[in-house]
């Protein structure tokens, strides 16, 4: 999975905001807001990962057990993917 | 070819339609500074805005509109953008209200001029200019300013913004960091290549830090305009 191409990920005053860029914005009329944890995944998305992958990395990022960074990645995922935003 | 200044920029820009010489004649600039920067109008962009725009509309309009997403290019690296809002000024300090279109922040400015009278001046009832300066930001008078025209070349220094909802009651509280940045992205002109988003959403977030933000619930009453005068001049819920 990664994340579709086009977008730009910025910090505003602590909230991450994705934008899309070039010809993504007449497809994409709007911005994405996400959290830190959102925002984490969003970076890892920026390469080639799958779901494991994501789940190992936010484990090691924020010392948390599986379960709760498998629930937390599931949740971003499921958001990501209905709004269109992984290829 | 006139020169023109608005937000401090001096300019020149190639128009010679009557109607769009007059929809500019109040910031024409015949100082002593040369001019910064010219500005092209081609039937192309013309053409482009007609095309975006949902209205129609006489050839000279869509030029202006040209004219500001241009002159909008140039000021993103000045520290400028537009913040689609009313904004008053008050003893040279200027009250930004934005809202959802036909929400009230007209409405709510004209209160200001029940209120005050003379002593409150409209910066700019539609977009005013906004441009980071030394540190403050200011507001600044610009010909775009909506249906009704209403505008003056002026400057102030922002005092505070309200997010102006209607309600039966006034009232008005602090803005949370999360409503303001999402208020700001709703309200400015969104670039689409990468360095000018960059650069503008590190503008926003200047600002959001910069200035006091508010929710003002307010009826049509010229009392509302006292809550939220009262509120933001003396900077309240904001610990300096």
């Amino acid at each position: 999975m990664k994340i579709k191409e086009g977008f730009t990920l910025n910090e505003v005053a602590g909230n991450y905001i994705a934008c899309p860029t070039g010809k993504l914005v007449k497809k994409f009329n709007g911005t994405v807001t996400l959290n830190e944890t959102g925002a984490f995944i969003w970076k890892q998305l920026e390469s080639e990962k799958n779901e494991s992958q994501l789940v190992s990395a936010l484990m090691k990022e924020y010392d948390v057990d599986e379960n709760t960074a498998s629930r937390a990645v599931g949740k971003v995922l499921e958001t990501l993917k209905k709004e269109g935003l992984v290829d | 070819m006139p020169n023109y200044k608005i937000a401090n920029v001096i300019f020149r820009a190639d128009i010679h339609n009557e109607e769009l010489l007059s929809f500019m004649k109040d910031y024409e600039y015949s100082g002593e500074e040369p001019y910064e920067v010219q500005f092209f109008v081609t039937k192309e962009d013309c053409e482009r805005e007609r095309s975006l725009s949902t209205g129609g509309g006489p050839n000279w309009y869509f030029n202006s509109l040209s004219l500001l997403r241009k002159f909008l290019d140039y000021l993103l690296d000045k520290d400028g953008f537009v913040l689609h809002s009313s904004a008053v000024a008050v003893d040279n300090k200027a009250y930004l209200f934005t809202a959802k279109s036909g929400t009230g922040k007209s409405t709510h400015v004209r209160l200001y001029k029940k209120l005050f009278g003379d002593k409150a001046t409209v910066i700019n009832d539609d977009k005013p200019i906004i441009r980071l300066i030394d540190g403050k930001f200011f507001a600044f008078g610009s010909p775009w300013s909506g249906k009704d025209d209403l505008n003056h070349n002026m400057c102030c220094e922002i005092q505070g913004i309200c997010k102006l909802e209607r309600a039966k009651d006034n009232s008005i509280e602090r803005l949370d960091k999360k409503e303001i940045v999402a208020l700001l992205l709703n309200q400015t002109v969104r670039f689409s290549e990468k360095d000018k988003i960059e650069k503008s959403l590190a503008l926003l977030g200047t600002l959001s830090e910069k200035v006091r933000f508010y929710r003002l619930k307010c009826n049509m009453d010229v009392s509302a305009a006292s809550v939220s005068f009262k509120a933001v001049s003396e900077g309240l819920y904001y610990e300096d």
